[in-house]
């Protein structure tokens, strides 16, 4: 055979092999096996998401919005690897925001660590990526529910619609986000009933006439959600109303010399405590009100309802009540006013009872202020978090599902002086050593004489 | 069986066990992976003293986490560096010796040839990784390690010297300086590893390919406790790669029938 033959062989039997290997590559890409050795199997997913997974019936895509390189983002990417391992009808992708400012746009993602899921012609927005809130954001697109709030307008409400300041479209933007719908009701004129998940009421001026409170009420009785946002010194008439389930609305407005302090103003108290509960679990930012009221829950008033005082103004900070000074600008903490830490925002939570019994089902969160929550404000701190927390919250009960995060076991290891030397002696000394020792030794033997 | 693999593998073996090379290369690599053992146990003793007024740093305190990773972690890299001083001799100095052609008129075929000498450097190294185990138990004896972590990382490291050797043997088998050809595998071992972060650069399946072909995509699930078939496969793949490429040189330049 002549040379120039032989190298022709010889390379086209390299092309064919180095063909084979890219055509395994490529097949081990699509067909393959994951096996978590873990002892708490940290990187299998749950059999509750696997339930939701098997639920699907068309394609559905995860796409992760995270900054590469961080620890997020390689969370997130392992995650991701679990779901599309376990369906095929999961397709995922992650995209930095930073290189791919356009995408990031495309889905309104105004911070890192958040997820998409698109499918169903449909999409849901998951801020804390874990398995939980994915799984939970899965099932919300399958089963494809449209969930309603009910906006109460008629006394002067901060409107949803609103893109200045004072308006609350960001607000709207986050719920639309999460699937929900709103919708504009006029308590006299339409009926507020269980289908709608929520019912805002948001900085009322005007009062509210007995039918609406009843309407009110009754939405509470028959196990609804309703968000109040109250503002110092306007008398809307349901000061009475949130009283008969303990949550007493103070005619004061909040001072906070700490926020004075951060180059705000008095009248900008800072929320630095929560409460441990459902809503600030994990809950560690700090959120910034304006021109808020105190409130605090009396619970001899109605004991079918389990009241908790959320959110807390620091130490320094009082509930003044002296408004003539404070218009002034003289602000000191008097002997009327309530000393800080004082609450913001209070929820009080229905007990199911025997159909026989009297007592609301529903959830009652009061907030002593509404700005927090407008446009102006909703981005600053952990403003949005919060809200955030608390729509899902009250709406988890719903159809959220459960997964218990997995813990892994916190192992501090506390090593005495003898131990330390002895860690020392065997891995930095002995081992070494003994490899020299025993080289020396078969080297002496198999040395070329 | 491939023909001639068990003499050339043995021929190797003593060979290399005959070097002090392999001596220095061991003891340099235990000394190294115990210091590296020491401070990462030091530094998680550190941690947890603090840890007693810190309650957030308390909850991550895992072993696991934070000893184990980072020190597979470290001896994969160890691995990087080590493995071309353990592969620059395996045909380097068979040509400079003027043997290599006397090798291949032996009765023993061209993949018994090659693959002796591939095997013979994975006992070395295998040998070498063997030094690491005391210091696994050592860890079980101060805490509780999660093993299946510690039993994968194994595999891993044990496919990346897979992988670092193959392409070690190739390199040798391209010059008959064994300076040369440790140069020219550490420059390759680790433009291989870090080709993966040139994906940014390139389109989307530019990037995609370069991600793939990177070690450092394929090593994650290992460091975490995932045995992924799409990762053992690279390895695999990776080797026979290098492997038949380095048959195809020999054959190109030596081999005349």
């Amino acid at each position: 055979m002549k040379s120039g033959q032989r190298r022709a062989i010889i390379f086209f039997s390299f092309f064919m092999f180095v063909a084979i290997l890219v055509f395994v590559g490529l097949l081990s890409l699509r067909h393959y096996t994951r096996i978590d050795l873990t002892e708490r199997k940290e990187h299998s997913l749950s059999d509750k998401t696997k339930k939701v997974l098997d639920k699907a019936t068309s394609d559905i895509e995860l796409i992760g919005f995270a900054r590469e390189g961080m620890d997020e983002y390689n969370s997130i990417r392992r995650l991701f690897a679990a779901y599309e391992y376990y369906s095929k009808k999961i397709k995922t992708r992650l995209v930095d925001p930073t290189r791919y400012p356009s995408i990031a746009q495309k889905y309104n993602i105004k911070q890192f660590n958040t997820v998409v899921i698109q499918g169903y012609d449909r999409t849901q927005t998951v801020k804390y990526p874990n398995e939980e809130n994915i799984t939970n954001g899965i099932n919300r697109l399958i089963e494809g529910k449209t969930r309603r709030i009910a906006w109460v307008k008629g006394h002067n409400e901060r409107d949803y619609k609103d893109e200045k300041e004072k308006g609350m479209s960001i607000l709207k933007e986050n719920l639309e986000g999460e699937n929900f719908e709103i919708q504009e009701i006029n308590l006299l004129r339409e009926r507020l009933d269980r289908s709608f998940e929520i019912c805002f009421v948001a900085g009322p001026e005007g009062k509210f006439l007995e039918p609406e409170i009843s309407a009110l009420e009754e939405y509470l009785k028959e196990g609804g959600n309703l968000i109040l946002f109250m503002e110092p010194f306007s008398d809307s008439g349901l000061g009475d109303f949130v009283k008969r389930y303990g949550i007493v609305l103070r005619e004061d407005i909040v001072v906070d010399p700490f926020s004075k302090a951060q180059g705000g103003d008095f009248l900008l108290p800072v929320v630095v405590a929560y409460t441990e509960h459902g809503i600030t679990r994990d809950f560690a930012l700090a959120t910034i009100f304006r021109t808020a009221r105190s409130i605090s829950v009396d619970r001899q008033i109605n004991p079918t309802f389990d009241l908790t005082e959320l959110a807390y103004t620091s130490k320094d900070s009082w509930a003044e009540t002296d408004l003539e000074n404070l218009f002034k600008g003289k602000v000191a903490l008097e002997e009327n006013d309530k000393r800080g830490p004082v609450c913001l925002m209070a929820i009080g939570e229905g007990r199911e009872l025997p159909s026989d019994e009297k007592g609301a089902k529903g959830k009652l969160v009061v907030f002593g202020d509404v700005d927090f929550a407008t446009n102006q404000f909703i981005s600053l701190g952990g403003n949005r978090q919060l809200l955030m927390n608390t729509v899902n919250y009250l709406t988890s009960r719903f159809d959220f599902i459960n997964i218990e995060k997995i813990h892994k076991p916190i192992q501090p290891l506390l090593l005495s002086l003898k131990q330390k030397r002895i860690i020392f002696w065997v891995s930095v000394v002995a081992i070494p050593l003994t490899v020299l020792g025993i080289s020396l030794l078969m080297w002496l033997r198999r040395r070329p004489r | 069986m491939v023909k001639g693999l068990n003499a050339v593998m043995k021929k190797d073996i003593l060979v290399m066990f005959s070097s002090p090379i392999y001596y220095i290369v061991s003891f340099i690599f235990t000394l190294i992976c115990g210091y590296f053992f020491y401070s990462n146990v030091m530094y998680f003793n550190l941690l947890s003293i603090q840890a007693s007024s810190d309650p957030f740093l308390s909850e991550m305190l895992n072993l696991s986490d934070m000893v184990i990773k980072p020190f597979f972690g470290n001896i994969i890299i160890i691995t990087l560096l080590f493995i071309p001083l353990l592969t620059m001799r395996i045909f380097s100095e068979e040509k400079r010796q003027g043997t290599i052609e006397l090798l291949f008129t032996y009765p023993i075929s061209d993949w018994g040839c090659l693959l002796g000498k591939y095997f013979a450097v994975m006992i070395s190294y295998v040998g070498m990784l063997l030094w690491t185990l005391p210091l696994v138990v050592l860890m079980g004896i101060i805490g509780s390690p999660d093993w299946g972590i510690v039993l994968v990382a194994y595999i891993g490291i044990l496919l990346a010297g897979m992988g670092f050797s193959a392409f070690g043997v190739f390199c040798s088998s391209l010059t008959e300086n064994q300076i040369i050809s440790a140069v020219l595998t550490f420059g390759g071992l680790l433009l291989i590893w870090a080709i993966g972060w040139m994906k940014r650069l390139g389109g989307e399946i530019v990037g995609k390919v370069l991600e793939y072909i990177s070690m450092t995509t394929h090593i994650e699930s290992f460091s975490i406790g995932v045995l992924d078939s799409r990762d053992i496969l690279y390895f695999l793949i990776f080797c026979s790669f290098w492997l038949y490429f380095t048959k195809k040189v020999l054959e190109q330049r030596y081999i005349k029938r």
